[in-house]
C-alpha cells in the first residue's frame, strides 16, 4: 500500500504526525510528501477567502495554541510530536527517511500529475492545502482521503464544529473520513467518529480534541483499506448542506449556546 | 439614433425598464429612451422633445421624482416592431432615428404598462388627476397609427382608467379597471371591442383594482383600497363569487403573469388606512395566484409622499417567461430609481449563496445590487429559517458602504430580532 501525504505547509503538526505514524507501520510504504508552497498568490487567495481571519488563524495555530495544546489530557497532533521529541518539519523528515518531497505552487499542474502517475500511488492522505481537481484525484488508484472536522453528509464546508450548536444539533459533532471528489466534502464516506462535546469547555478545546481524532482516524482508515475491511457510503448532494465561514456575531451566539 | 455595443446587467441604476424579454430591453430616464437588442448587442438612444418643467431636472434623482420626469408610457408592439411613446399628452411614433408626433390625448400618460395590443391595435386609457371628474376616455391607435376614442366614461363616472388588459383565456375579451373613489371603481369587460361594456363589481373601493391576473377558472387581483384593508382575491368566473387569498398590508398596484402560471404582484406604500406598514412587498405565485410567497420587503425612503412619489414597484412588459421581467423601484429605501431582474430574485438559491461566499464583494454590480440581495436574504431567512442565509445576511450588512453606519446597525438588529423570534418559537 503506497501512500502520499498532501500537506498545506512544511510545518503542519497534523501532516507531520500522520507521516510519523505511517512510517512506523511496516505494511505501509510512504512514498513521500507533497506540500502546497506558500507564495504571494496563495496568500492573496486565502486572504480573499478568509479575510482578517487568516491572520488570527495563523497567530492562533502557530503561537497561542501551541502551549494550550500541551495542557490538554487528550492526544493531539502537537502533543504527540512533542512527546515523541519531533519538530514539525516535513522536508527534513523526508530527507531523513529518503522519501519524495516536493513543494508545488499548484496541485493541478500537468508535470505533477505525470510525476504522481509514475509513482503509482494507492492513497493520498490529504492534510490540507486547497481544492483538488479531478485529474489530480485520478492519479491515486484508491483515491485521496480527507478527515473532515464535521459529521458528513449533514455538515459540509467550513466551521462545521460551530454550526451544529447554532442549529441546536449538538450531537452532530465529530470527524468524518471520506474520499475526496470534485465537490466540497461530497465524496464517499469511509468512517465517522462522533464526539460528545459535553466533555469540553469551549470550541478551542473541542477543536483540539477533534484534531487528535482526525489523526487517529486517518491512520485507522488507511489501515482498514489495507486490510480490505472498509465500507464506502455514497453521499447524495441533497443529504447535506455546504456551510461557510461563520459570521463573528453568530459565532458568539454559538459559543454562548455551548456554554 | 446612436449605436453602441453594451452588456445588459441584471440590475440597472437610474432607469425605468419598460419592456424586457430575451430579444430586447427598452429602458428610459426622463426624456431619453434606450433600446437594447440582445442578439446584435446594439443599443440605440432616442431623445424625446424637452418638456417644461418636467425635464428641468438636471439629472438629479430627487428632482426627477418631484417633477415626475419619468412618467410616460412606452408601448412596444413586438409583432410589428413598432414603438409608440406617450408622454405629456403627446403620442409619438418612434421610427429609426427620430420620432413622429401622432397626436395629442387628454391626460398625461396612461398608468405604467397598462395598455393592451391586439392585432396591431393599441388600446390605452386616460390617466390623470381629474379632480373635477370630467369625462375619461379609452383610446386606440390603429395599424395606420391613427388615434381614436373607443369609449368615453361620462363626467363623474370615474376618476381615471387604471388598465386595459386582454383575457388570457377568453378570446376577444378585454378587461378595463378604473378608480378611485367609491362608486368609481369599475371592473369591466367587453367582448365586442367596446360596443357593450359590463361591470362585474360593486364599484366600491373593494373593487379598486389596477392590474388583473387570469386563470381558466378565476380572475385574481390585489386591491388598491385606501380606506379599508387590502387583500389578494380570487374571483370565480362562473358565479362571480370571490375569495380572499391573502391579506396584504398595503395597496396592490401592478401585477404580471406568464402562461406557466407564474405571477408577480407589487404593493405600494401610500397614505391611507389601507396602508398599514412602511414597506412595499413583492409577492410571487407559481400557481395562477392560488398561493403567494413574499419575495421581498423594501422600506419606504425618507422623502415625503406624495410630493416625492409613493413607494412603489412596477414591472416591465414583454417577458414571455417571468425570469426575464424587470422590477422598477420608486421611492423605496436604497433602491429607488433602480431596476432589477426578477429571475435573479426568484431563483436566488444555494448556488448564489456559494457564489457570494466565494466572490465576496466582487459578486455585486453596485450598492443597489447588494441592498437587493440583503432584502432578499431577510425574506429567505424568514421563509426557510436556514441559518446560512442569516450568516450571509450579516456579512452583507458588514459590506455596506462605510458611511451607512446607522443603517447597518439598524439592519443588523432587525436580522438578529428575526433570529431571536425563530429561535424562541422553536424552543
Amino acid at each position: 500500500m503506497r501512500v502520499l501525504i498532501i500537506a498545506p505547509t512544511n510545518f503542519q503538526s497534523y501532516a507531520t504526525a500522520v507521516l510519523i505514524k505511517l512510517l512506523k507501520d511496516p505494511d505501509i510504504e510512504v512514498v513521500g510528501v507533497l506540500v502546497h508552497a506558500f507564495n504571494l498568490s496563495r496568500l492573496k487567495n486565502e486572504f480573499k477567502r478568509d479575510g482578517k481571519r487568516i491572520f488570527y488563524k495563523v497567530l492562533n495555530k502557530a503561537i497561542l495554541n501551541e502551549k494550550k495544546s500541551l495542557d490538554y489530557s487528550f492526544e493531539t497532533p502537537k502533543r504527540y510530536l512533542v512527546q515523541s521529541g519531533i519538530k514539525p518539519n516535513l522536508k527534513s523528515l523526508c530527507d531523513l527517511n529518503h522519501i519524495y518531497h516536493k513543494n508545488v505552487s499548484s496541485f493541478n499542474s500537468a508535470n505533477l500529475i505525470d510525476d504522481l502517475t509514475n509513482l503509482k500511488i494507492d492513497i493520498g492522505a490529504f492534510c490540507g492545502g486547497g481544492l483538488l481537481r479531478n485529474r489530480f484525484l485520478d492519479s491515486f488508484s484508491f483515491g485521496v482521503l480527507n478527515c473532515h472536522m464535521g459529521v458528513l453528509p449533514k455538515y459540509r464546508g467550513m466551521d462545521v464544529v460551530e454550526w451544529p450548536f447554532l442549529e441546536n444539533e449538538n450531537r452532530q459533532v465529530g470527524v468524518t473520513c471520506h474520499l475526496m471528489d470534485k465537490g466540497i466534502d461530497t465524496g464517499d464516506i469511509l468512517e465517522i467518529v462522533k464526539v460528545d462535546p459535553g466533555k469540553f469547555e469551549n470550541f478551542i478545546e473541542l477543536r483540539e480534541y477533534l484534531s487528535g481524532v482526525m489523526l487517529e482516524l486517518m491512520i485507522k482508515t488507511i489501515s482498514s483499506i489495507k486490510k480490505g475491511s472498509f465500507k464506502k457510503q455514497k453521499q447524495l448532494q441533497s443529504d447535506g448542506k455546504q456551510y461557510f465561514v461563520m459570521h463573528p456575531t453568530l459565532k458568539k451566539i454559538a459559543e454562548n449556546k455551548y456554554k | 439614433m446612436k449605436y453602441r455595443r453594451i452588456v445588459i446587467k441584471n440590475n440597472i441604476k437610474n432607469a425605468v425598464v419598460h419592456y424586457s424579454n430575451q430579444d430586447s430591453l427598452i429602458q428610459s430616464t426622463g426624456r431619453f429612451i434606450t433600446i437594447h437588442k440582445h442578439r446584435s448587442k446594439l443599443k440605440s438612444l432616442i431623445k424625446l422633445p424637452f418638456c417644461f418643467p418636467r425635464d428641468l431636472n438636471f439629472n438629479i434623482p430627487l428632482l426627477k421624482r418631484l417633477l415626475r420626469s419619468d412618467a410616460k408610457e412606452v408601448i412596444y408592439d413586438e409583432l410589428n416592431d413598432r414603438l409608440v411613446i406617450i408622454r405629456d399628452s403627446s403620442v409619438y411614433l418612434i421610427q429609426e432615428s427620430t420620432y413622429i408626433l401622432l397626436g395629442k390625448i387628454e391626460g398625461d400618460a396612461p398608468l405604467f404598462n397598462s395598455h393592451y395590443i391586439q392585432n396591431g391595435i393599441i388600446y390605452f386609457g386616460q390617466y390623470d388627476q381629474n379632480k373635477n371628474r370630467k369625462s375619461s376616455k379609452i383610446y386606440k391607435i390603429d395599424v395606420n397609427n391613427k388615434i381614436s376614442i373607443v369609449h368615453t366614461f361620462l363626467p363623474g363616472a370615474i376618476r381615471h382608467v387604471h388598465s386595459i388588459t386582454n383575457d388570457l383565456y377568453i378570446e376577444n375579451r378585454i378587461w378595463i379597471t378604473t378608480g378611485d373613489n367609491d362608486g368609481e371603481c369599475l371592473l369591466l369587460y367587453t367582448d365586442d371591442n367596446f360596443e357593450n361594456i359590463s361591470n362585474i363589481g360593486d364599484k366600491s373601493q373593494d373593487f379598486r383594482i389596477v392590474n388583473l391576473g387570469f386563470s381558466k377558472e378565476y380572475l385574481f387581483y390585489g386591491t388598491d383600497n385606501l380606506i379599508k384593508k387590502n387583500y389578494i382575491y380570487r374571483q370565480n368566473r362562473s358565479d362571480g363569487k370571490r375569495k380572499k387569498v391573502l391579506s396584504i398590508k398595503q395597496t396592490a398596484w401592478f401585477l404580471k403573469q406568464d402562461k406557466k402560471g407564474n405571477v408577480i404582484l407589487g404593493t405600494t406604500v401610500e397614505n391611507g388606512k389601507g396602508c398599514q406598514v412602511n414597506y412595499s412587498s413583492i409577492y410571487f405565485s407559481r400557481d395562477f395566484g392560488m398561493n403567494w410567497l413574499e419575495l421581498l420587503r423594501i422600506p419606504k425612503d425618507i422623502y415625503p409622499m406624495p410630493l416625492f412619489k409613493w413607494g412603489s414597484v412596477s414591472f416591465s412588459n414583454g417577458a414571455r417567461n417571468l425570469d426575464d421581467l424587470f422590477i422598477n423601484v420608486e421611492g423605496l429605501k436604497y433602491l429607488s430609481g433602480s431596476s432589477f431582474n426578477l429571475g435573479f430574485l426568484v431563483n436566488f438559491s444555494e448556488n448564489d449563496l456559494r457564489r457570494i461566499e466565494v466572490k465576496k464583494k466582487d459578486y455585486f454590480e453596485n450598492n443597489s445590487h447588494l441592498m437587493l440581495v440583503i432584502y432578499r436574504l431577510f425574506s429567505l431567512y424568514e421563509n426557510t429559517k436556514d441559518l446560512r442565509f442569516l450568516n450571509l445576511l450579516l456579512k452583507l450588512i458588514d459590506w455596506m458602504p462605510i458611511y451607512s453606519i446607522s443603517q447597518k446597525k439598524e439592519l443588523r438588529i432587525k436580522a438578529l430580532k428575526i433570529y431571536e423570534g425563530i429561535n424562541n418559537s422553536s424552543n
